[in-house]
């Protein structure tokens, strides 16, 4: 795991104790975390344990801290992979600690979060559908057929926004449908056993 | 009279209908007089022939008639109704003679594959040495015939006492029945081909993916499959590229089945049964 010369030089202002007492990281820490989980890039700034801190450092370190958040995330970095990369830093073995027992404590949601990231098509979530009877049209009449309408709820990660997909199918169709489905289905479940 | 009904009389009105349609010969009477002559030369009441309907009821064989069916037996009759113009239309028929009328015939449901062709229509005026309005109008008024009887699919019989108002010939009424009997489901599907659409069914393709990584995360193991729907819509075929994770597609697998599963109900082939 490797860190940016600007996220070295951050970590560096956070491992130095008179910059940076121990309640003073510990804050910082927790801030760095929510602010990415939460997506709100200035929570837990206003910490009355940061108070006394440059804002500019402040910033500075804040920065560095999510970097190395992202990072370790990002390459699902273990415990003895991030410690080295923070003894390069300069920091002493309780801060490490610290920071590793909180990027712990994170770790699932970091990963959701991460996973969540990027273009993906369109994700099917549920399916509803409708039987009906056609019995006439002003073109036709005795038509006699069933008919399906099945819409499939579909959730677009980038935007939120359902565009959902509607279409009538008539009962060969459908069966062709849950067919075909159940191919995948198969399919998958021979695939999971290798 | 009697005697021609000999031990049928008994079983009913519709029976006695029937049977006078199968032995064919010159029909010079419409069914409801025939129906009213058959009612007097049988031994019943008119009242309990009234109650009855007028031609057999035949089940299909492991169907039964609930008494509370939601719908009542299939109407008796359905004849078609020709307007005066549609008469005149169709006049001339008889003598233009046989093969002209086939002609017509061809024209008439040439029409309805392909629209209109006035040109054709000179073509065979021409031919058959008949002026072109005529012929216009007798495609026309065959094509109103047609499609009318295709839409509402009438039986033969209904066929045959629809169309001797006119008071055509046996030999041109079969000629026209002919017609009707051999097109009658092309005309269904081009008909059907009319009616309002929803976007439908074309085709599903899958593919099965693991995500292994990506730019904001590495070792991944996120098993997803991926479908592309193929869908009629306004005559243009479209593709939607979907994406499901497998406890959903199983999900969907399960309630699509129910889906299926619905059509056998008691409720639904109860309703199907009745329609009919």
């Amino acid at each position: 795991m490797e860190l940016s010369a600007y996220a070295q030089g951050g970590w560096r202002l956070l491992g130095d104790p008179r910059r940076f007492p121990l309640r003073s990281y510990a804050a910082l820490l927790r801030a760095a975390f929510r602010s990415l989980l939460l997506g709100h890039s200035q929570e837990g700034l206003d910490d009355p344990d940061l108070k006394d801190i440059d804002p500019m450092v402040l910033k500075h370190c804040h920065g560095a801290a999510a970097m190395c958040i992202l990072e370790a995330g990002k390459q699902k970095a273990d415990i003895s992979a991030i410690s080295t990369c923070l003894e390069d830093c300069k920091l002493d073995k309780e801060r490490i600690e610290q920071f590793c027992t909180e990027y712990q404590k994170n770790k699932d949601a970091l990963e959701i979060l991460l996973g969540s990231i990027g273009r993906s098509p369109l994700h099917i979530t549920d399916v509803s559908w409708r039987l009906e009877y056609q019995i006439k049209n002003n073109q036709l009449h005795k038509t006699y057929q069933p008919s399906y309408l099945v819409t499939l709820n579909v959730e677009n990660s980038d935007s939120g926004s359902h565009p959902d997909v509607s279409f009538s199918c008539t009962m060969e169709q459908l069966q062709d449908l849950v067919g075909k489905l159940k191919d995948a289905a198969k399919s998958l479940e021979r695939a999971s056993q290798m | 009279m009697r005697g021609g009904l000999s031990s049928e009389g008994h079983k009913g009105l519709g029976y006695v209908t029937s049977l006078q349609r199968s032995s064919a010969g010159p029909r010079t009477v419409s069914r409801r007089s025939q129906i009213r002559q058959a009612a007097a030369s049988t031994s019943l009441p008119p009242a309990s022939l009234q109650e009855r309907p007028p031609r057999p009821l035949r089940p299909r064989a492991g169907a039964y008639w609930c008494r509370s069916a939601p719908f009542p037996a299939p109407a008796a009759a359905m004849l078609l109704v020709l307007s005066e113009a549609q008469r005149a239309d169709l006049d001339f028929l008889p003598r233009a003679g046989a093969a002209a009328v086939g002609e017509l015939g061809r024209l008439a449901v040439e029409l309805l594959r392909r629209g209109a062709a006035p040109r054709a229509c000179e073509t065979a005026s021409r031919k058959l040495n008949i002026d072109v309005d005529t012929i216009q109008h007798g495609v026309e008024g065959l094509t109103y015939l047609l499609t009318e009887s295709s839409k509402l699919m009438i039986s033969e019989t209904d066929f045959q006492d629809s169309i001797h108002v006119l008071g055509f010939s046996d030999e041109l009424n079969k000629l026209l029945l002919q017609l009707y009997l051999e097109n009658r489901k092309e005309i269904r599907s081009v008909l059907g081909e009319l009616a309002p659409k929803l976007p439908s069914y074309h085709n599903l393709e899958w593919r099965l993916d693991v995500q292994l990584a990506s730019r904001s995360l590495r070792q991944q193991i996120k098993p997803a499959v991926t479908i592309k729907l193929h869908l009629n819509e306004n005559d243009d075929q479209t593709a939607h590229v979907l994406q499901t994770d497998p406890s959903t597609l199983l999900h969907l697998i399960q309630q699509l089945e129910q889906a299926l599963g619905e059509m056998k109900t008691n409720h639904c082939r109860r309703i199907v049964r009745n329609m009919k």
